[in-house]
């Protein structure tokens, strides 16, 4: 028999440090198994350090990819993080995306507004797209309520199928019958920075980090959000206009997906491919979940999921490992970091047994 | 008579917080033993203890004259030890007979439906009771509940039953029913705690009385003959409790609220408006008595805007009330609701963003574009000054208050600005006679400054005594209302039974 046996007790308080530690434990322990992991597909502990340091942070090219990156992912982090603040599960980035990339490629297709304004209509007309993608659902839920993370899922399909749609016709590029739009003029891309590919979007996806930010933190509308996710009945019998915040968040939310569309094809692509939306649920719940629905930390999150794709570009393409290994790699954080929670609501302490009523 | 238990220098805390600290209790077979307490005293604490729900930090517990020491309540069921709780712990969709099989069918033994069927049957009986196995429980009035959780327990083996405020939620004729029983219980051989703060059942049902006061037991197992509601009160506050002020006999002014036959639809399990037509005039308090579940929390949602009149008119200082909650709060109505965690605060919330929240609101919130944690944690510290809340800072969240300072909590937020309208739903149902008494006064005091004060309690005696004028609501209706000078219990104890 063990001398001591283990004793767990719900938490009352939770102090900024015992998060802080939670979370840094969750991942420190992810990463760990992580490279378990990639030692028995043949890695040495060199090899790692070089791709996942080495490479994606201290090479020029790797990481300009990066960064690169880390633009779409920032927004799609954030997007997902204000949804998330009046506990709506936002799992349709795709669509959100495919609805702002096409609203973006319309601008551009149509000449829609003014040739000087070009850039500026495409980013309004994304964040349209975007936000009513995620609007939709929304209002579905608190109207007819549906289940958003039905309707957001169900989303991305109806934003994906009606960009092929468009790309195998209309929209398809009359020069070559390739199914990509015509390429973007030069006033509808966004500028170059002189470091690779990274390009003006990220200003962007900074931009609306310290802007979520704010909106959390020092709004009213952040203390309205609070206030619905810890108890929207008792919001609602105080006043909060409960309907209008939920859509007001979930609509800004699409919009930064929008936006990550945007920032792809005016950024990276300067055109509509089928490949715009694909591969950003998965990666935009886990910068969320890592960052604790804190937008600043998406930031940080989102460079270095970024950097995990980078290093795992160049595993694919150096080791031979599947594309899969990414997101073994991204699901063993994520499920660290959520195991790692248990320590947040729980105390875990060690009594002596057999002790008895006695001081 | 033997000792069943004996608890001695009990210690407990919670993370930093003491809630005993060298707690003593002792119980005797065949005796109803009342333990008395403010909120937060420690007495659901101490006996969530010897229940096996928590374990105790320091000291001795001795059951049946061994040591003991639970690890889980189902030890301590083993035991013999029952804990018929305040929310009771049923499962509600399922039946009768299913939650008891689900409760105690490894404890009696049960192999089938047949042989629990057989041993409910005669235990209700034995006790008098006439509950349906087939009733669903999340159907059944709560004193039906009560009845089915007191005999899960007994059935589960129980002969130490402690009852955690049982007569808190049943109406009159009910809690004489409750008691009564527990003296039955306690005559047939077991012992019996009874959790109160109500000196009544004290003084009328128990035998001996232990008082707790700041998780320390100051009066031990005195027989309650000897006891009077003045000494009992004394130990339980430890100073001269605070008298309530005379009411202020200031002539009432003109209408402020007004309801002109008024339906709503019920909620869930509630009971639907018909037809309410009521007027509160400003510097009165216009009592609403009846048993709970009768519309009184319908009428609250539709003054407060978030259940929809489906017929009628509501009118504030003689226009049409506006639609939804936000305008209504602007137009000068506040809510103290009965179910303070569910409906009033946000428990995970800091006491501060509880403060601030309604200040966001409206037209002219009071900040627009950067809203400080400083100012919010001035707000804080001015409520936990001014409404004397115990055991608080800015930051904490408000679910780890006790009953009463949630209700200062509540009434700080209410009464911060200019209003002319305030609902008080049950405001001091749970509450110690402290908190009540302050709750009272705060009641009185808004009035004094003209507003309209709806009080609605299942308390006829808290009604009675702060009203000016009464009316009964039953069956979603409301009678006319009366002066209190002219009304007596027996004729609204009538209207509350007959009117339908």
């Amino acid at each position: 028999m063990w001398r001591y046996k283990p004793l767990v007790s719900p938490r009352l308080v939770v102090t900024r440090r015992l998060a802080l530690l939670t979370l840094f434990g969750g991942i420190g322990t992810g990463l760990v198994l992580c490279t378990l992991f990639l030692l028995t597909q043949g890695m040495g502990l060199s090899d790692l350090a070089s791709q996942f340091i080495g490479y994606t942070f201290g090479n020029p090219e790797g990481l300009d990819e990066t960064l690169t990156r880390a633009i779409s992912l920032m927004l799609v982090g954030l997007s997902v993080t204000l949804c998330l603040r009046v506990k709506f599960w936002n799992i349709g980035v795709e669509g959100q995306i495919w609805a702002g990339a096409m609203a973006a490629t319309a601008v551009v297709l149509y000449h829609i507004g003014p040739a000087a304004l070009r850039l500026e209509t495409m980013f309004l007309a994304a964040m349209l797209g975007g936000g009513l993608w995620c609007g939709v659902c929304a209002a579905a839920r608190l109207y007819l309520r549906a289940n958003e993370v039905i309707t957001t899922l169900l989303m991305n399909y109806v934003g994906a199928m009606l960009a092929q749609q468009l790309l195998y016709g209309a929209w398809r590029n009359p020069r070559d019958s390739f199914p990509v739009s015509q390429s973007f003029p030069h006033g509808a891309r966004l500028a170059l920075l002189g470091f690779g590919h990274v390009h003006a979007g990220i200003f962007i996806a900074l931009g609306a980090a310290a802007f979520c930010f704010w909106l959390c933190t020092y709004s009213r509308v952040g203390s309205m959000a609070h206030a619905i996710a810890a108890n929207p009945l008792a919001a609602r019998a105080v006043g909060v206009p409960v309907a209008r915040v939920v859509l007001l968040m979930a609509c800004l939310g699409g919009a930064l997906s929008g936006l990550a569309g945007f920032s792809i094809v005016a950024g990276e692509e300067y055109k509509l491919t089928q490949f715009v939306g694909n591969d950003y649920i998965f990666p935009s719940i886990v910068i969320a979940y890592l960052a604790r629905a804190n937008p600043l930390g998406v930031v940080v999150a989102a460079i270095g999921i970024a950097a995990l794709y980078t290093a795992g570009d160049s595993l694919k393409a150096f080791f031979e490992l599947p594309g899969a290994t990414v997101l073994t790699i991204e699901a063993t954080l994520l499920f660290c970091v959520s195991c790692f929670e248990f320590f947040l609501r729980y105390r875990l302490s060690f009594v002596k047994r057999g002790r008895m009523e006695t001081p | 008579m033997s000792e069943a238990v004996k608890l001695e220098a009990i210690e407990k805390s919670f993370g930093s917080r003491s809630a005993l600290l060298g707690a003593d209790f002792t119980l005797r077979w065949g005796e109803v033993h009342a333990l008395l307490g403010e909120n937060g005293a420690g007495k659901s604490t101490l006996m969530n203890i010897l229940s096996g729900f928590y374990t105790a930090d320091a000291g001795v517990l001795e059951v049946g004259g061994q040591g003991a020491r639970y690890a889980n309540p189902a030890a301590a069921a083993d035991a013999g030890i029952g804990m018929i709780h305040q929310h009771f712990k049923l499962v509600g969709p399922l039946t009768v007979i299913e939650n008891l099989r689900l409760a105690c069918a490894r404890a009696a033994g049960w192999k089938n439906q047949g042989a629990a069927l057989q041993a409910m049957a005669e235990l209700a009986a034995q006790l008098g009771f006439h509950l349906n196995p087939k009733w669903r429980v999340d159907e059944m009035e709560i004193s039906d509940r009560q009845k089915l959780e007191i005999m899960k327990v007994l059935l589960a083996g129980a002969r130490i039953l402690i009852m955690d405020e049982p007569t808190a939620v049943l109406t009159e004729v009910e809690a004489k029913a409750a008691l009564g029983l527990a003296r039955q219980l306690a005559q047939s051989g077991r012992a019996v705690v009874l959790i109160t703060h109500k000196l009544r059942d004290v003084l009328g049902y128990s035998d001996r009385v232990t008082v707790m006061r700041a998780g320390r037991t100051v009066i031990d197992a005195a027989d309650s003959a000897g006891m009077t509601a003045q000494s009992l009160a004394l130990a339980m506050v430890g100073e001269q409790p605070v008298v309530v002020a005379p009411r202020a006999s200031a002539r009432p002014q003109r209408e402020i609220l007004r309801l002109i036959r008024l339906s709503a639809a019920a909620s869930a399990h509630g009971v639907g408006l018909r037809e309410i037509s009521l007027d509160v005039r400003g510097g009165e308090i216009l009592g609403i008595a009846g048993v709970g579940g009768n519309g009184q929390a319908e009428l609250v949602e539709a003054l407060i805007g978030i259940r929809r009149a489906t017929h009628g008119k509501m009118l504030i200082n003689e226009s049409l009330a506006p639609p939804g909650t936000e305008a209504r709060r602007e137009a000068g109505i506040r809510c103290i609701p009965a179910d303070r965690m569910g409906m009033g605060l946000f428990g995970e919330l800091s006491l501060g963003l509880n403060l601030a929240l309604p200040r966001l609101l409206g037209k002219k919130p009071e900040r627009r574009w950067w809203v400080r944690n400083g100012w919010m944690d001035g707000l804080a510290r001015a409520a936990i000054t001014e409404f004397e809340v115990a055991g608080a800072a800015p930051q904490t969240p408000a679910r780890l208050l006790s009953g009463g300072n949630a209700q200062k909590l509540m009434l700080a937020r209410e009464f911060a600005g200019h209003f002319s309208i305030l609902i008080a739903h049950s405001p001091t149902r749970g509450l110690d006679i402290r908190a009540v008494h302050s709750v009272q006064a705060r009641l009185r005091a808004a009035c004094a400054r003209h507003v309209a004060v709806l009080l609605i309690s299942e308390d006829l005696d808290e009604i009675m005594e702060l009203s000016d004028r009464v009316a009964v609501m039953s069956r979603g209706r409301l009678s006319e209302a009366e002066a209190i000078g002219q009304v007596d219990r027996g004729r609204i104890g009538r209207l509350m039974l007959e009117m339908h």
